[in-house]
């Protein structure tokens, strides 16, 4: 009965998802799907803590971890290492129930968030005949639930900070959920964008409207630009990451957690950066699209792989480069440069489609 | 604001793709010079092997760490001796004072900079642990630590390599700061004892390498015809000019006369005239 009703509720149309007539059958292949995809999302998070320390270490003409396996490759796996062997510190003030589960608040809804993003064409069966499909749940309502899960990390971080006992980490969460809060306003604009371009809200759609036109980085620049920056804040990444600020306020909001409670929290960020990294994959720069029919020999995951690890390289990138933002010009260019750019955006984009559509140049 | 931040990640794109600056230590050695203060160990003397010390315990008196405890005492041969030498690496400022000031030269200072021990009595030497970390030095070189002084074992070269350069030959454990530049020894570098005895013998010159031309016009007079290191033909009768030029100065005569004091002699008068004061152009001034 639940099975049927969940079958409801994905299913919304006939002809999404090629679903044998048993629920249960399609409840295991969702689940096998399930596991393969979150198991190489986590890997992925866990080698980026060593790719980020490996690209910033040549920017600054260095290594980088070296020692630990060939060149460092063994390096997440001695600080998994680590944190599990340390020991789990409860302050006194703190809230003890709250404290142990805010982490956990701040790291789930950023892994489930890859429910919905299609790691190949979602209209085809998967692998093995069904399977190993290529999205593990294919919403027709997917950005709503990416915005809406991104929405309940907040939770998390005020949770972490709050429940610490520690008037410092209260302080930085709080800083940490306004931030937060004002840079999902401007995320979400940014995206109406192409969401309006592309006409649904279902990510596989957006992926196939963009091979008929060009990838939508192209029309929708300065939305890219917005969702980009505003994805760096929601992360609470360098250049805004004074909440976390490593030499300032010691951490911030997660300062009070040891062992794999902090490894959450530090590996609950690299999710975040993923989510943002393969949604701007996926709605900017083509999905799991090829860009030129000759390379399509290469399959769907490795090129959304591809342009995802691009991102990354550019959030790298900049964290290497640029200072941090005080807290009031933080906030002063969300509401006063990127909204009013992303309030633009849409409304230019929605008169261009609505004269489109009046005067049939609209493909 | 769009312009610097494109600039800065411009260039730290570009430091991205140019090449590293750090060792990796344990597999790479960094090239030290010649004068870098490491260890002391103490030198033996060529022909007996013994340590050179005689144990006047001026570098006890000079350390500024107290970290020489010198007692003295005979050889079994009868020469005084340090009966008691010890030398506190854990005390140790590494300043080199010591070697400055021993009047035996039977001090050097060594590279060895990886001096960590598991225990702090370990790190308390006696003449015998000074004289293997000579010797060691001794074993990666291939040469000995002849003829120190302080701060250098030697004039320092003009030119010595950066850990990049070195002949990839070169492994770790051997000495590598003595490398010179490929080719010739520098001036001065150390040679080997019997190198040594064998010059003298010889009649050939001691200094190795090139030496500067003035030097190298130097011990040109000084050596047989055969073995003149030929000179460039700029250099090859400085002395003789330079002697020419003064001894042209100093005669007063027929050729040479003196006529300077046409010059500053605008009234013709020569040394009758005077300077008035209270008149002329500073005489105005106040």
């Amino acid at each position: 009965m639940f099975s049927l009703a969940l079958f409801d509720v994905v299913n919304a149309t006939e002809a999404r998802v090629n679903a044998p007539e048993e629920p249960v059958i399609w409840f295991l292949q969702t689940f096998v799907t399930l596991f393969i995809i979150m198991n190489v999302v986590m890997v992925i998070m866990a080698y980026q803590t060593w790719a980020e320390r490996k690209v910033m270490a040549l920017a600054q003409q260095r290594f980088g971890p070296m020692r630990t396996g060939p060149i460092g490759l063994l390096q997440p796996i001695a600080d998994a290492v680590k944190l599990l062997n340390k020991e789990y510190i409860v302050p006194r003030d703190a809230d003890k129930t709250l404290f142990f589960f805010a982490p956990i608040i701040a790291f789930i809804p950023a892994l489930a968030a890859f429910a919905v993003i299609p790691w190949g064409d979602a209209t085809g069966e998967g692998l093995f005949g069904g399977w190993i499909r290529p999205i593990i749940a294919n919403l027709n309502m997917g950005i709503l639930y990416l915005l809406a899960l991104s929405s309940i990390g907040v939770y998390g971080i005020v949770m972490s900070g709050y429940t610490s006992g520690n008037k410092y980490a209260t302080l930085g969460s709080i800083r940490s959920s306004a931030q937060v809060v004002s840079y999902e306003l401007t995320m979400g604009l940014g995206l109406m964008g192409t969401l309006i371009m592309a006409g649904s809200l279902n990510l596989n759609d957006v992926v196939i409207a963009q091979q008929n036109t060009m990838w939508y980085i192209i029309p929708q620049f300065f939305g890219f630009i917005v969702y980009a920056i505003s994805g760096i804040a929601e992360t609470n990444r360098n250049p805004f990451d004074l909440p976390e600020a490593e030499s300032e306020l010691v951490a911030g909001y997660h300062l009070e957690y040891g062992a794999m409670h902090f490894g959450m929290v530090y590996l609950g960020e690299y999710i975040n950066m993923n989510v943002i990294a393969a949604t701007v994959a996926t709605l900017y720069l083509g999905g799991w699209a090829a860009p030129a029919s000759f390379l399509e020999f290469i399959p769907g995951p490795i090129w959304l792989f591809l342009k995802f690890a691009f991102f990354l390289f550019i959030y790298y990138w900049i964290r290497v480069t640029l200072p941090r933002f005080r807290y009031d010009q933080l906030m002063g260019f969300c509401w006063k440069v990127l909204f009013p750019i992303a309030l633009a955006n849409v409304a230019i984009t929605a008169v261009f489609k609505y004269l489109g559509i009046t005067f049939g140049w609209w493909g | 604001m769009i312009k610097e931040i494109a600039q800065g990640l411009g260039l730290t794109l570009r430091h991205f793709f140019k090449k590293n600056v750090t060792l990796q230590y344990p597999k790479e050695m960094r090239n030290f010079h010649p004068r870098f203060r490491g260890a002391v160990g103490m030198v033996r003397d060529q022909e007996t092997g013994k340590e050179r010390c005689v144990g006047c315990g001026l570098c006890a008196a000079v350390c500024p760490s107290n970290c020489l405890t010198v007692v003295p005492g005979t050889d079994d041969v009868g020469l005084r001796n340090a009966k008691i030498y010890l030398y506190d690496m854990g005390r140790c400022v590494f300043c080199g004072m010591c070697v400055e000031v021993c009047p035996e030269l039977a001090l050097v200072m060594t590279h060895e900079f990886e001096l960590s021990v598991y225990d702090r009595s370990q790190l308390i030497l006696d003449a015998g642990a000074m004289l293997r970390l000579s010797d060691r030095e001794k074993e990666r070189t291939g040469e000995s630590i002849e003829e120190p002084g302080f701060p250098a074992v030697t004039d320092a070269p003009s030119t010595f390599l950066k850990h990049n350069q070195l002949d990839p030959r070169i492994q770790r454990g051997k000495f590598q700061s003595h490398q010179p530049a490929l080719g010739t020894l520098p001036y001065g570098y150390p040679m080997k004892y019997e190198e040594y005895l064998k010059k003298i013998r010889e009649g050939k010159p001691l200094v190795q390498g090139t030496l500067p031309p003035n030097f190298q016009e130097i011990q040109n007079k000084y050596l047989p015809e055969d073995s003149r290191v030929p000179m460039p033909k700029f250099v090859e009768n400085q002395a003789d000019t330079a002697a020419e030029v003064r001894i042209k100065h100093m005669t007063v005569g027929d050729i040479n006369k003196v006529e300077s004091h046409k010059y500053y002699d605008e009234d013709g008068q020569g040394s009758k005239k005077r300077v008035e004061l209270g008149k002329g152009e500073w005489a105005d001034k106040k």
